[in-house]
């Protein structure tokens, strides 16, 4: 069983291994095939029938493998039988098309022979692999080799064409550069090259290689492109080569290259970019000298002329930038030479011929104006017109509607406007003006300041078209430059007005400044006088010279200095616009001197540094006079005190006559009533109480009476009665002449001085006079005179006497005149008399009224003579 | 001819000096009557005596002077003593002209004032009887026809009898029968008595 189990495996293995290799031959895709020793097929796998397109091996069988081979291949298998043969490999690479398709394959052949069991070749394997692709590979990498080879070449050719492009800058020493580049690899005996000119639709020649030039070849020629060998060449972007001239001509045009001696040539494109900008042309003098590869060369070299023939315009270009550079620098020169002209021309007519000369190089014109737009009137004016071009019409000074020209557009969008034809482009009135004085073009431009319009700018020309855009912009540019300095002229005119203003009123403030009767000091931050003027100077007794060397704190009384100081901080920390301050100064003599001063901070400004003005007025005057009247107050209120006082005095004596008038008289009828022979006691008894209370009554109106005069104690000095009566004169002078008073003071000499006090005694004074003045209010008949008069009375005694000449006395009121709130006017309330009298008598002296002989009365008082040293 | 009892009138008005006048007043057994102001006084209704005034000067309302005027526009003779706290000269001599008896100055003597008012009651008593007596003769004289007072009036001009006729254009006789009858009715004793009468009598006249 185990044998049997045990072959079966060994058969199924073996079967296995079979299949396995029937398998692997018929996947693989080389061609196997086995032979005898003769070289006659015995046998092919699967893979190499399908590559060799065979369906069935049969027909095959038993035929010469060998004879599948041609040529060399047939006697490299028969080589390569014969090897295997002989026991060793052979191998070749053979070319067998396919059966069907007849696909070229190039394989790869091994031929090993097959030995049996002794060692000895029996059959022989003949594997092909298929190495077209491989073979073909080959093929193409020598042919890309000889390619490199002769691109190589001509590369170098294009190499030193590009050196020549680069090196050459002229096109004639390019296409000559070229031609001897390109003799190498082509036949050159004539060579030029073309440019397309599409303007005229024609190839201009643009450069002949020198020795071949004839009258036809010349540069600047054009050949039209349509019906022409260069046109064709042109339009198809493609190389032309004619082999023989004579026999394939087609254009009119190889009649001259026939006529030359041209027998065969060659035009290549040259295409820039896809476009085609002209030709490049090679010919020969002999028949067929050019192949189509020396056209492809020629049209690689025909880009690189092209590229060349953009760099050189390019350069043209450049050339031409150059120019155009050099014309800009002139204008930027011109500009430049304006702007100096703005700088130094302050008035507009020499600016405006400065800048028209200026102009004139650069922008040809017969006409230039420069206008002002009056906003107010919508008018422009010609501010400035080149005066040679001045006409009736278009002069300075020349105002004109908004609507008159194209300044308004040109004014309102700040934009510039040319006009290249004012025949057909005439639009305003002045447009037709300007036609009619020769003008056919012209350019107007805004004069613009800080995006604002101030005017125009206009220049014309008899020529047509004169202006172009960049003109325009240049214009513009001129134009800004030229409103800058219109605005800087109308403010330097302004400024040169202002600077004549504040010269004339410098003038003046200095004349108010010296003359001013009012001091006037101009000092630093610190106090520093800086200027004083004469008024100053006089007030403080100090030159200015000698207030220079001070600040204002030395010349102040020391009580203000501290708070002076302390305004003028608030004033320079801007606490404050200015302050008042009544003040004393110091006097150069060290007397003092009140004034009043006003002083306020002067605001900088870029020449001159902040300054405190100080006017000063001097109110020593009216202090004085405004103290005088503060003691005069005082002492009125002194007085009505003391009137008041000396009224209630009067009173005050009635009040205490009156109990003790009665304490006497009760006294008397209780003395009178006990000596009696049975007296009433209960009677004297009351009269007792009475008097007791009497008694009290009494002292309370003493204690009162002290209690007051303890208070306004008069102040009682010597003093002379004829100036307390001169200063009551003169304080009723304007009553005196008010009521047509004839005064006639009579004041006697060397009167004794009195003890008293001025002011009460002035006030009984004032007092007669005004009563005396009232007394004839009524009197028309005969004069109003009064008479004041002092004198001495006896040795002891001075008298005052106010005499008038008025209604006089009525006897029967006589006593009451000197009565408190007895009064015989209308609008008094009879107190003056009382207090006078209260007031003389205090003085120790009276005061009474007698009847004149004539008119009037006389009130008098007596004073004693002020001996008396008593406190 | 028995007589009232006479008065004395005190105006002051303050209180303790109207009172202590009173008092002094009353001690030498006077009758007084007192008035705080002037118009107090003159309301009231006084008796018909020979009496005196005290008044002060100073008084509110109407014055003491102004009073005095006052009673001599209404022909009352009482005769006025001053009294005054402060008085000066010219209203003594104001008061002293329109006829004051006395112009005191407080505090007065005691004798002064009573001095005073004795003084001014006499004065007052005998201006009373002379009153009454040129009352009395007016009364007579009143009773007397036209004729018999024409008749008087020559008489005391010292005419005759026979001159009086020839004035009034009647006989002598006439005149005699006149002047015997105005003689008995005017209750003359003597030419010189009837004389005299007619003087008083022409001295009342305005």
């Amino acid at each position: 069983m185990e044998r049997i189990t045990e072959r079966k495996r060994a058969e199924e293995a073996r079967r296995d291994s079979e299949e396995l290799k029937s398998r692997l031959l018929a996947a693989s895709e080389d061609c196997i095939k086995v032979l005898d020793l003769e070289g006659r097929l015995l046998s092919m796998n699967e893979g190499g029938m399908q590559a060799l397109e065979i369906c069935e091996f049969a027909p095959f069988a038993d035929s010469s493998w060998i004879d599948f081979w041609q040529g060399e291949d047939r006697e490299a298998a028969q080589a390569a039988v014969e090897k295997g043969r002989n026991g060793g490999t052979g191998r070749f690479v053979g070319y067998f098309a396919t059966a069907v398709t007849k696909q070229p394959r190039w394989w790869d052949v091994v031929v090993s022979p097959i030995r049996d069991a002794e060692g000895k070749p029996e059959r022989l394997l003949a594997v092909s692999r298929d190495i077209t692709k491989h073979k073909l590979n080959e093929e193409a990498l020598r042919e890309a080799h000889l390619q490199v080879a002769r691109s190589e070449e001509r590369r170098r050719t294009l190499l030193e064409i590009n050196n020549a492009i680069i090196t050459n800058l002229t096109q004639d020493a390019l296409l000559h550069a070229l031609c001897e580049a390109l003799r190498g690899v082509v036949p050159v005996d004539r060579a030029s090259m073309t440019l397309y000119e599409p303007s005229r639709d024609t190839l201009r020649i643009l450069a002949v290689e020198r020795q071949w030039r004839t009258d036809f070849f010349q540069v600047g020629v054009e050949i039209g492109r349509t019906n022409s060998h260069l046109g064709w060449a042109f339009d198809h972007q493609r190389p032309l080569v004619r082999r023989d001239l004579e026999t394939e001509w087609q254009f009119p045009t190889e009649q001259h290259l026939i006529e030359e001696g041209i027998r065969s040539y060659c035009v290549a494109p040259l295409i820039l970019g896809g476009k085609g900008i002209g030709t490049l042309n090679v010919g020969s003098l002999s028949k067929n000298r050019y192949s189509e590869s020396d056209a492809e060369l020629l049209s690689d070299v025909g880009s690189q002329v092209a590229l060349a023939v953009r760099n050189m315009r390019s350069y043209e270009e450049i050339a031409a930038l150059k120019d155009q550079v050099a014309h800009t620098a002139e204008r930027r020169r011109t500009l430049l030479e304006i702007n100096n002209a703005i700088i130094t021309n302050l008035t507009q007519e020499a600016l405006f011929r400065s800048v028209s000369e200026a102009l004139q190089r650069v922008i040809p014109f017969n006409r230039a104006a420069l206008t002002i737009y009056n906003p107010e009137r919508g008018t422009f004016r010609f501010l400035a017109l080149e005066s040679r071009f001045e006409s009736d019409y278009f002069r300075v000074g020349l105002e004109y509607d908004r609507k008159e020209s194209v300044s308004a557009w040109v004014f309102d969008h700040q934009q510039a406007v040319v006009r290249h034809d004012l025949e057909k482009e005439q639009e305003y009135p002045n447009d037709r003006r300007l036609l009619a004085e020769g003008i056919n073009s012209y350019c107007v431009v805004p004069l613009a300041v800080g995006g604002r319009s101030i005017g125009t700018l206009n220049l014309g020309s008899e020529t047509k078209g004169q202006y172009s855009e960049a003109d325009a912009e240049f214009l513009q540019e001129v134009g800004n430059q030229v409103a800058l300095a219109v605005e800087n002229m109308h403010s330097y005119e302004k400024i040169a007005a202002l600077n004549t203003e504040v010269a004339r009123s410098e003038e003046r403030w200095r004349a108010v400044f010296e003359n001013s009767a009012i001091g006037v000091s101009l000092q630093d931050v610190n106090g520093r006088f800086l200027a004083v003027n004469r008024a100053y100077e006089k007030m403080l007794g100090y030159t200015e010279e000698e207030l220079r060397g001070l600040s204002f704190l030395d010349v102040t009384k020391e009580d203000d200095r501290e708070s002076n100081w302390a305004l003028a901080t608030e004033l320079l920390e801007g606490k404050r616009e200015r302050y008042q301050v009544e003040k004393q100064y110091r006097r150069k003599d060290g007397s003092l001197l009140w004034v009043r001063n006003n002083v306020s901070l002067v605001p900088g400004t870029e020449s001159i540094p902040r300054f405190l003005l100080v006017l000063s007025e001097d109110i020593t005057k009216r202090k004085r006079a405004e103290e005088a009247l503060r003691e005069a107050e005082a002492e009125l209120a002194h007085v009505t005190r003391l009137t008041t006082m000396g009224e209630l005095a009067a009173s005050i004596a009635h009040e205490v006559n009156q109990p003790l008038a009665a304490i006497v008289t009760n006294g008397s009828a209780c003395l009178r009533m006990l000596s009696g022979e049975s007296p009433d006691l209960n009677e004297v008894r009351e009269a007792v109480a009475d008097m007791i209370r009497d008694g009290k009554r009494a002292s309370e109106v003493i204690a009162r009476i002290r209690a007051l005069f303890k208070k306004q104690q008069a102040q009682k000095a010597p003093l002379a009665i004829n100036e307390v009566i001169e200063e009551a004169l003169v304080l009723t002078r304007s009553a005196v002449e008010r009521n047509g008073v004839l005064l006639r003071p009579d004041l006697g000499d060397d009167l004794p001085p009195i003890l008293g006090d001025r002011v009460q005694l002035q006030q009984v004074v004032l007092n007669l006079i005004v009563n005396a003045i009232e007394a004839m209010s009524s009197v028309t008949d005969r004069p109003r005179q009064l008479r004041v008069v002092s004198h001495r009375e006896g040795a002891n005694k001075v008298l005052v006497a106010v005499r008038d000449s008025g209604s006089g006395l009525d006897p029967a009121n006589i006593d009451r005149f000197f009565d408190a709130f007895y009064t015989t006017k209308p609008g008094g309330i009879g107190m003056g008399l009382s207090i006078s009298r209260s007031i003389i008598e205090a003085h120790g002296g009276r005061l009474w009224a007698v009847p004149n002989e004539g008119p009037g009365a006389t009130f008098q008082f007596a004073l004693p003579v002020g001996a008396r040293n008593r406190p | 001819m028995s007589e009232a009892e006479p008065t004395v009138f005190v105006i002051d008005d303050d209180l303790s000096v109207r009172k202590a006048t009173e008092r002094l007043v009353k001690s030498v057994g006077l009758r007084v009557m007192t008035f705080a102001s002037a118009l107090d006084f003159l309301k009231s209704a006084r008796p018909d005596c020979p009496a005196c005034l005290v008044l002060d000067v100073r008084l509110p309302g109407l014055s003491g002077l102004d009073l005095q005027r006052l009673l001599a526009e209404r022909q009352v003779h009482i005769p006025i003593i001053f009294v005054t706290g402060h008085g000066d000269i010219p209203m003594s001599v104001q008061a002293m002209k329109s006829g004051a008896v006395e112009f005191l100055t407080k505090p007065f003597r005691d004798q002064a004032l009573l001095d005073a008012i004795v003084q001014a009651i006499e004065r007052d008593r005998s201006a009373r009887r002379q009153q009454a007596e040129i009352a009395q003769l007016r009364e007579r004289f009143d009773g007397l026809t036209p004729r018999e007072r024409e008749v008087m009036g020559l008489v005391a001009n010292g005419l005759l009898n026979k001159q009086i006729a020839a004035q009034l254009g009647t006989t002598e006789k006439t005149v005699k029968v006149h002047r015997a009858q105005v003689m008995q009715k005017m209750h003359a004793g003597s030419l010189a008595d009837l004389v005299r009468m007619a003087e008083r009598l022409r001295d009342r006249e305005p």
